[in-house]
């Protein structure tokens, strides 16, 4: 089997075990769902912080703007026939556009100046959200949009239908899934492949190479901001992906979606879960979440359990969760490769 | 005309606190080329432990306690933690800054409760200065005096002593004052208590002004960034033009367009990254981390 | 908090479990798994309206230990899911989405904004569970963004509008007014329902600044009121930030100056303002030492808050404590929790407990009740804790003073 065709089957496989598993310790369907979209977004933070080094403190620009582009699509353009292709197409659309924009100016700039840059440009979209009263509901958020339906060839699809019901012991019943799971987790599994082939590729590789050192990427005649403006973009365009159809799960887009703390919740979620890795952004995002989801029920203060695992990730897991289990399966294999060799 | 002298003074006093703020911010990356995003947490804690003591013992004691208390802090956080992270890159400072603020808002909110606390409505604070149309609380105008007989020490500090020379050498030429070595160590220990005392100076000074919430180190702390990077980060000077610029800006747009009030402080500060990353003042610097 | 339910799992609880999963097409697949019923209590435990949100948890949990103590409704026990809305309508939904997603509550209540009420009641009905809102005071909880599963007891601006009206203009005249508001649904709620009472007889708004919720420095809005010298000064301010703002206002010699109108008080806002709210005219659905000269129940509960907490409730407090009691008779009557059975008892049910005969109107889900206009005490006419803050100017009565149903923009849902 090629490795590309084994990662497929096993990510498939993970996303049909997921909800059931996560149901036995205590996570529900609903959550599961967020956590696929939310990692989404991680995935895109993570491609711009993980493949060119550039730290943006401003990735809830994308993230909500995508949001709020998506419900304003479904109340003003398509009330009568709210229609989920087009509302999250035309997201990401919007989403790629500002990145593009923002990514023209900011690509020229390295660490703080990159991340202050980022930073105030999403300062200035979110006030201007707040302030757009008239379309955006200022500090209320949008609710009470249309729920968009899914078309496929002649069926109009709700993705709130649950599936039958079948009780599944610990694991749950399966109607406790309902279908958004399924359409979340199929878009999940095409952003996987479609990064994992990106990083695999020339372009990924170009770069990485720019990342470590962009004098000599740029003799060898590569135009590193061009690589570095395509990264911002994608990393926009899949951050505004999952904007929307947060949105569209949730049913609202709360003006937070656009703030500071949003974009903060990337940089937590990406650095726990390990820079530079597939699946590190993913269970990050999971993780913080669940604790989020399973602590704030339990305990009061589990936002200072937050910080101090980001810390202490920082600090000793300094290439994250999944980055440190990579590296020690890494040195495993070798130390057995050395010790065959040595035999 | 009476509006607008009123919005200008407004300016003054807000700016006067970003340049506070700021100060600290500026000095300590300047020196030791550290991105603080911990730093809005030092004005947090100082207004806490401020507002608690001045309940106690009046505000005279809390402009004492709440800058010792902080600076005790910053120490303690500097030798056990962020040393390691001087020779690290910006986006690691900005990551493990960034965590240390989330701990410090979440440990404020342990200690003193989520409620947004303010000072009682006391008569001496309620006290207004008049002159001609114009009428002002006289508190905030004191408070302006004292920022500014503040900065005038710490610009002294800088300019007078010796730590302020290794300060002002480590702007232009960190290399070289690191070869100095030996007291440098002391040095940056000193300049980073004295960045996180004024820090929390302002933020207990300045609480009879704005109320307190776990939340506030974060509030200030951006606009602080705005203040530093317009006015050049490293740059003594800068913040104080920076703060006092933004404090305006801010104060003047809230008057003639409010709906711009805050869109605006950003978009100057996109214009000075884009146009002239070094800043207003900044020493022109390699911009690449 | 000890609240949170550890042993029900999954969306239908009790009584509710097979008359809902009958509705959802899966009969006696989804079976009683025990006797409790989960009740979401959202309510802001930091941020500007923190001390309400506060004091709504107190009333909750005594009218939940109540109703357990005298045998639960109909023999299942009441058990709160208790989530901190920080006054922000994304946090507001994403905890009532866990409670009903992961603790399976049947009802979820609380709240101390319209911003959060709005989101919730949205969430709410597209989850299909009933949402009882609590200190809501805007508009659109009921009118424009109302809901079939949205209940609130709460007086609206419109009723306080009115109310205030009758007072105000004898009283204050017809002079200049310079509005400061919160700049969210209720800001803009009162704003306009206020505009809309006095602009026509005379008033002449001068000004209409709006600043965000959480606001901490008001210096810009008063002084440009202080340049502007207004005959009237209203803070459509709330929580943490009126008190803030009135504060504020005091040291730019404003109060002094000018007459100050707070459209919505509660007792937490007047204690943090003291003096300054000396003489400031405002409304309150609820006052403990009105009503309870009025009504033995409101006696007897400000009594029971004050023994438990040495501090007598706001009337946000009052309305989630009532809350309570209204949806124990509702499920009570229904035989059931589900929404679909209780909707329709709701909307037709009477109840006679803190404020005399009360009912929720069919055609909104508007609270019928009344509203007092109330002025400020200074401190020293007070009572020792500061609670009896205020004298009672009128108290206006319901129907009277509520929106006419043809005006209402509300299209109510058929479920």
């Amino acid at each position: 089997m090629s490795p590309g065709l084994r990662f497929a089957l096993l990510t498939a496989l993970g996303l049909a075990l997921f909800p059931f598993a996560f149901h036995a310790i205590d996570g529900y369907a609903g959550l599961a769902t967020q956590i696929l979209i939310m990692s989404i977004a991680s995935i895109g933070f993570n491609l711009l912080l993980g493949y060119t080094g550039l730290l943006s403190y401003g990735h809830a620009m994308f993230y909500g703007g995508g949001g709020y582009v998506a419900a304003l699509l479904l109340i003003r353009v398509m009330p009568q026939h709210p229609n989920l292709w087009l509302a999250v197409l035309g997201a990401t659309l919007a989403a790629t556009v500002l990145a593009l924009l923002v990514g023209a100016l900011a690509v020229r700039l390295y660490g703080i100046y990159f991340a202050l840059l980022t930073l105030a440009f999403a300062q200035m979209i979110f006030f201007v959200v707040e302030q757009s009263q008239d379309w955006t509901n200022g500090d209320d958020g949008l609710q009470n949009f249309p729920a968009a339906m899914l078309p496929i060839g002649p069926y109009s699809i709700d993705l709130g239908t649950p599936l039958p019901a079948l009780p599944l012991g610990p694991f749950g019943n399966l109607s406790d899934i309902k279908l958004w799971y399924i359409f979340a987790a199929l878009v999940f599994f095409g952003v996987m492949i479609g990064v994992r082939a990106l990083t695999r590729s020339q372009f990924g590789e170009v770069l990485t190479a720019i990342r470590e050192n962009e004098e000599r990427s740029t003799l060898i005649g590569f135009n590193a901001p061009a690589y570095r403006l395509a990264a911002f973009a994608i990393s926009g365009a899949l951050t505004g992906l999952a904007g929307a159809l947060r949105a569209l799960y949730d049913g609202s887009v709360p003006i937070d979606s656009v703030g500071i703390e949003r974009s903060g919740s990337f940089v937590i979620f990406t650095i726990v879960g390990g820079v530079q890795t597939l699946f590190g952004p993913v269970v990050g995002t999971g993780l913080i979440m669940y604790l989020e989801a399973v602590l704030s029920g339990k305990l009061d203060y589990w936002r200072l359990i937050e910080g101090v695992i980001f810390v202490a990730v920082i600090i000793f897991l300094p290439a994250g969760i999944v980055g440190t289990i990579n590296n020690r399966v890494k040195e495993r294999r070798a130390l057995l490769a050395a010790s065959v060799r040595a035999k | 005309m009476v509006a607008l002298t009123q919005a200008l003074l407004n300016g003054l006093v807000l700016g006067l606190i970003y340049v506070a703020i700021a100060v600290g911010l500026t000095i300590v990356f300047g020196t030791l080329r550290l991105v603080n995003f911990a730093h809005g947490a030092f004005y947090a804690i100082g207004a806490y432990i401020g507002l608690v003591v001045a309940q106690q013992w009046g505000l005279g004691p809390a402009l004492v306690a709440a800058p010792l208390a902080v600076a005790l802090f910053a120490v303690i956080l500097d030798r056990v933690l962020l040393r390691a992270f001087y020779s690290k890159d910006a986006t690691s400072q900005i990551l493990v800054t960034f965590g240390i603020a989330l701990i410090v808002e979440e440990t404020l909110r342990l200690i003193f409760g989520s409620t947004t606390l303010q000072y009682p409505p006391l008569p001496a604070l309620a006290t207004s200065f008049a002159m001609g149309p114009i009428v002002y609380p006289a508190y905030r105008l004191l408070f302006a005096l004292g920022v500014v007989v503040m900065l005038v020490l710490v610009w002294l500090f800088l300019e007078k002593t010796d730590y302020g020379l290794i300060v002002r050498a480590g702007v232009r030429d960190r290399t070289m004052v690191q070869l100095l070595g030996g007291n440098i160590k002391a040095a940056s220990t000193i300049v980073f208590a004295l960045g996180a005392a004024i820090a929390g100076l302002v933020g207990a000074a300045a609480s009879p002004i704005y109320s307190i919430a776990p939340g506030t180190g974060f509030a200030f702390l951006v606009p602080s960034f705005v203040v530093v990077v317009v006015g050049g980060l490293g740059s003594f000077w800068g913040a104080v033009l920076g703060g006092l610029l933004i404090g305006e800006l801010q104060s003047v747009t809230t008057l003639v367009f409010p709906p711009a009030a805050n869109v605006v402080i950003y978009l100057c500060m996109a214009v000075v990254l884009l146009l002239r990353p070094q800043g207003l003042l900044g020493e022109s610097e390699v911009i690449r981390q | 908090m000890t609240h949170v339910s550890n042993s029900t799992r999954g969306r239908f609880i009790g009584g509710a479990a097979v008359a809902s999963a009958a509705a959802f097409g899966f009969p006696g697949i989804i079976t009683a798994q025990s006797k409790q019923i989960v009740i979401g209590v959202n309510v802001p435990l930091s941020g500007p309206y923190a001390d309400q949100g506060k004091d709504q948890q107190r009333a909750y949990d005594l009218a939940i230990d109540q109703i357990n103590k005298s045998g639960g409704i109909m023999g299942m026990q009441l058990k709160a899911s208790v989530g901190d809305d920080q006054t922000t309508a994304g946090v507001a939904t994403d905890n009532a989405q866990r409670m009903i997603d992961r603790d399976g509550a049947v009802m979820i209540t609380g709240g101390s904004s319209t911003g959060t009420a709005v989101a919730v009641s949205a969430l709410c009905q597209r989850k299909a569970t009933l949402f009882m809102a609590t200190l809501t005071h805007g508009d659109e909880t009921t009118n424009q963004n109302c809901h079939k599963h949205t209940f609130r007891r709460y007086n609206d601006a419109y009723m306080s509008a009115q109310s205030l009206a009758r007072t105000l203009i004898s009283k204050y005249g017809t002079g200049t007014w310079f509005h400061i508001t919160a700049d969210y649904s209720w800001g803009w709620s009162v704003h306009d329902n206020l505009a809309a009472v006095v602009n026509p007889r005379g008033a002449k708004e001068i000004a209409y600044v709006k600043l965000k919720l959480g606001t901490t420095d008001f210096s810009s809005a008063l002084s440009q009121a202080q340049a502007a010298k207004p005959d009237v000064l209203v803070l459509t301010e709330f929580g943490a930030d009126m008190v803030n703002c009135l504060n504020q206002a005091a040291t730019f010699g404003l109060t002094k100056t000018c007459k100050i109108l707070v459209p919505l008080v509660d007792e937490y806002m007047a204690k943090g303002t003291k003096d300054n709210f000396a003489g400031v005219v405002s409304t309150a659905p609820f006052y403990w030492q009105y009503h309870q000269q009025h009504y033995t129940y409101a006696k007897r509960f400000v009594e029971a808050f004050y023994d438990r907490y040495k501090a007598y409730p706001s009337n946000g407090a009052e309305t989630a404590y009532v809350n309570m009691m209204v949806y124990k008779k509702a499920v009570e009557a229904a035989g059931s929790t589900d929404s679909a059975k209780l909707i329709p008892i709701l909307e037709t049910m009477q109840w006679n407990m803190t404020k005399g005969p009360e009912h929720f109107r069919k055609e909104d889900h508007q609270g019928v009740n009344s509203c007092l206009v109330v002025e400020g005490l200074p401190a020293a006419d007070r009572t020792s804790d500061g609670f009896g803050f205020a004298k009672v100017l009128e108290e206006h009565n319901g129907p009277g003073i509520m929106a006419p149903l043809e005006s209402l923009s509300c299209k109510m849902e058929t479920a």
